[in-house]
């Protein structure tokens, strides 16, 4: 799995290009929303790896956000080829929203909870 | 870990979802300029046939074609599992579109002949067929979660509240059941009412504050008792209504099944503040300003119907009650959500299956949020409550202009409705677009 620490100065700009990538819902970047666990360019075959999830595994945009990380990354110079792991460990949660993106959602403080998606029986 | 998508890939054909949906939003103006028709008789008086018929007019013409759509979309979504007789889904479209109209004619004008029966048969089938549809589909969820089981319990009073409806077609056509129809009438309301509508709505609400309030996390405790005690509730207040109260003159499970039904109204709306409380997205726009005061409109019915539970009222006041309780519970809670949620449903599916795909294209997209006027929401939710407070407060009082004031009221929204959610199908991709 890639990480998003010691990201060499292509990858930071790869990085940053994801912020035309949003939730629709939102409108936050994806990168803002806390959504990309890691990413890594390999330099010489032009593959990217993201490695990414959602903040819900029920989460009806998982198509176009994850098309849309590849269709951004794809598009920029020296990219050959982009990878979109999708996974949930783990799993998101309201603590790894940026601080803009806080503000911009009018959010006070961060609740401290995870997704839950236990079943139940009557 | 996987690197597919999870749900969309499931998701029915959108131009099936789409004929759900503009049917509704279109048959919301026709049942409006209906109620405006006929609004000098809904004063005063009790279950009229202009009243029973308008109220199938909002159920067949708007809530169910849009409700329908909304299942078929999200079932996928929040089971992670393809929607099971597509085709089959099609075709109870097109029998609920011929048959709904067929039956809102006929009980409109108390037109008891054998096209009743044939026309509630279509309606009948095609709710049967769509319920087989949405169990094919549950059936294959690897778990189901409180909301399923809202689904479930709503889906299988929907299927009985149908067979109760054809039966009282058939009764109207050539009486047979042994006791007044207008009881018989009561269950199959109280079935479709709270047994659909509300289980439905308390379901998929639970699930759709925290999808798009960001509002994960919360204990579902409350909201399980209420799903107990509300099925509890439900399935004592239609043994009551179908047979104990006019067969047997007993009336203790109807009492006890009203108080559950309260309890578990009151829980459903302890568990929304519970799940309320952990949105990160703490501004509460047009949308669910509708859903809170659905809340609060079904917590007004249900004190109208414990009112009418508790007895004593001279039979006008009775009668004025029962009217304001049908419009409360039907315009009030259910139309209210509906408003609110294809604020929130219809642009996502816009932005979804239209633009999507440009997604980290050059240009920058518009937000789905962005596809629909603010500014038509805002100024569409003050006439919708107050058209509605008009309707029932001059059904309690009699006074025939306050309730066609509240008819003209719902009717501009019902227009503006959809001016503005067919200005979401119209809207460009681009935020560098007007």
């Amino acid at each position: 799995m890639t990480s998003l620490d010691n990201l060499s100065a292509d990858e930071q700009c790869l990085l940053a290009s994801l912020e035309t990538v949003f939730d629709p819902e939102t409108g936050i970047g994806v990168v803002d929303m806390g959504l990309i666990y890691g990413l890594a360019l390999d330099a010489d075959s032009g593959l990217v790896k993201v490695t990414m999830t959602l903040t819900t595994p029920a989460c009806p945009m998982a198509d176009a956000l994850t098309d849309g990380v590849k269709r951004r990354l794809g598009n920029q110079n020296g990219v050959q080829s982009v990878e979109v792991d999708l996974t949930f460990e783990p799993a998101w949660s309201p603590e790894m929203v940026s601080e803009s993106a806080r503000t911009k959602m009018g959010m006070t403080s961060a609740p401290s909870s995870t997704p839950s998606d236990k079943g139940f029986s009557v | 870990m996987s690197n597919t998508g999870l749900a969309t890939q499931f998701a029915p054909p959108f131009k099936l979802v789409n004929a759900h949906f503009l049917f509704g939003i279109l048959g919301f103006v026709v049942a409006a300029l209906f109620l405006n028709y006929f609004s000098p008789e809904l004063s005063g008086h009790y279950l009229t046939p202009k009243f029973i018929g308008l109220t199938h007019a909002f159920v067949f013409f708007w809530f169910l074609p849009v409700v329908f759509g909304a299942l078929l979309q999200m079932l996928p979504v929040l089971f992670e599992v393809p929607v099971r007789g597509v085709k089959t889904a099609g075709f109870a479209f097109a029998l609920l579109a011929i048959g709904g109209p067929g039956v809102y004619s006929h009980l409109v004008n108390m037109n008891t002949s054998v096209g009743l029966i044939a026309t509630s048969s279509f309606v009948t089938l095609a709710i049967l067929l769509y319920c087989s549809v949405f169990f094919r589909t549950l059936l294959q969820a690897k778990k189901i979660d409180l909301t399923g089981w809202h689904v479930i319990a709503a889906l299988c009073c929907l299927a009985f509240a149908a067979l109760a409806g054809l039966v009282l077609a058939f009764h109207l056509h050539k009486p047979f059941l042994p006791y007044a129809h207008t009881i018989f009438l009561r269950g199959h309301a109280h079935l479709a009412a709270f047994g659909f509508f509300a289980f439905l709505v308390m379901g998929v609400a639970y699930k759709l504050t925290e999808m798009f309030l960001l509002a994960y996390g919360a204990p579902k405790t409350a909201g399980k008792i209420s799903l107990s005690c509300g099925t509890t509730g439900v399935t004592l207040l239609s043994i009551g209504f179908f047979w104990l109260e006019p067969m047997m003159g007993i009336l203790w499970a109807g009492d006890l099944g009203t108080i559950l039904i309260g309890l578990s109204v009151i829980l459903f709306a302890v568990q929304m503040r519970v799940i309320l409380s952990k949105r990160m997205k703490r501004k509460l726009d047009a949308p669910w300003q509708h859903t809170i005061a659905a809340v609060v409109w079904l917590l007004v019915a249900f004190t109208l119907a414990a009112t009418m539970r508790l007895g004593g009222h001279s039979p006008d006041v009775e009668h004025g009650l029962g009217i304001a309780y049908g419009f409360i519970g039907l315009l009030g809670f259910v139309g209210s959500v509906i408003i609110g949620q294809l604020y929130k449903i219809v642009p996502f599916l816009v932005w979804l299956h239209k633009f999507s795909h440009l997604l980290g294209g050059d240009r920058p997209v518009k937000p789905a949020t962005e596809l629909i006027s603010k500014k038509a929401m805002d100024l569409l939710w003050m006439p919708w409550h107050l058209g509605l407070l008009c309707l029932v407060i001059g059904v309690l009082s009699g006074q025939a202009n306050a309730v066609r004031a509240g008819s003209l009221l719902v009717l501009a929204v019902a227009v503006g409705l959809a001016i503005t959610l067919i200005g979401v199908y119209r809207a460009t991709p681009y935020q560098d677009e007007s």
